[in-house]
């Protein structure tokens, strides 16, 4: 089973927590139909609604996709204002998923940065050589001066 | 010097953070050099819009490192609150602790801008050797360009410890200590 067969369609992202959620919703509305509903079934049943065969292979879709660079994009989007959301110094501890989206903010900030200055610095070389190509470089002394 | 062992465990403790403060720094640093360069080789029009335009840049970069070192700070106070309740409740100030942030921040700063002037200078040098003879790059590094970048790494590092220094102050230490390390 792919997940294209089934009633329901996952998000391009799903959140694991979102999907635990509504297996416990479900299974509080089997209970009041069947009193001896586990959440094992409620788990089975939400998984084939989105055409998967087991909970174990709509878990393993939903790991694949949260790993996968669009998954990992939305981390580090939801990240950037991390530290200036509402109300974030009230929260003692961040939740693991905050510490998580944080270094993915992170680590695409460096790899960013580094990327830039290369530009930059590959960019003022560029012009400089087609400028003395063209005869436009007048001898000149550089001082640096930063 | 009691603090070194501290500072060092620091940096050790969360390296994303003072990677990303290091990286931040050079970035800005070569940014301003490279415009700089870039300002005094290419033509300028009548006015100084070169100039202004070179001063913009360098601003953009010292606001771009402010915020993501400050951003830094915060979740690094905001991630570690349990290591600062436990040094408060072992006898640390909270001017001590404020101290130890500071020079945890510090380090990477004054270390990114000292490498950030000499890759700028470097890449100057490769340049000139380039371009043969008609670009002569002198390595000429006056006292008010270092005394700048070192001011400039310092107020980074205060401007990024005012939220923090908000935060700990209003740590509340048995909870936080209940809680435990892991919440």
């Amino acid at each position: 089973m792919t997940g294209d067969t089934g009633k329901r369609q996952l998000p391009p992202i799903p959140h694991p927590d979102h999907l635990r959620k509504q297996a416990k919703a479900r299974l509080a509305a089997m209970r009041e139909k069947m009193p001896s509903a586990r959440l094992a079934d409620a788990q089975v049943t939400l998984a084939r609604e989105y055409g998967f065969a087991s909970w174990a292979a709509l878990q393993a879709e939903v790991a694949q996709r949260v790993q996968s660079p669009q998954g990992q994009w939305r981390h580090v989007r939801r990240a950037h204002l991390a530290a200036f959301r509402p109300g974030w110094w009230r929260q003692d501890q961040p939740t693991e998923e905050d510490v998580e989206a944080v270094a993915a903010f992170f680590r695409a900030a460096v790899i960013l940065q580094m990327g830039f200055v290369l530009a930059l610095a590959g960019g003022l070389a560029l012009v400089l050589w087609v400028m003395q190509l063209n005869g436009l470089l007048p001898a000149m002394s550089i001082h640096l001066n930063l | 010097m009691k603090f070194l062992p501290l500072i060092w465990a620091g940096l050790r403790r969360k390296p994303a953070h003072p990677v990303l403060t290091f990286v931040s720094m050079v970035a800005a640093t070569m940014l301003a050099g490279l415009t700089m360069t870039a300002g005094r080789v290419l033509p300028q029009g009548p006015g100084h819009e070169l100039d202004m335009a070179v001063t913009a840049i360098a601003g953009l970069g010292f606001v771009m490192i402010l915020s993501l070192t400050a951003n830094a700070m915060a979740q690094s106070v905001r991630e570690r609150g349990w290591e600062f309740a436990l040094l408060r409740t072992l006898g640390f100030s909270s001017q001590g602790i404020l101290t130890l942030l500071l020079c945890e921040v510090a380090v990477p700063c004054l270390v990114g801008v000292v490498t950030g002037q000499l890759l700028a200078q470097l890449f100057l040098l490769l340049i000139s050797q380039l371009l043969a003879a008609s670009v002569k790059v002198m390595l000429f590094l006056p006292l008010a360009s270092v005394g700048i970048n070192v001011a400039s790494a310092v107020l980074v590092a205060i401007a990024s410890m005012i939220l923090p220094a908000w935060r700990l102050s209003r740590l509340n230490l048995a909870a936080t200590l209940a809680r435990g390390r892991h919440g």
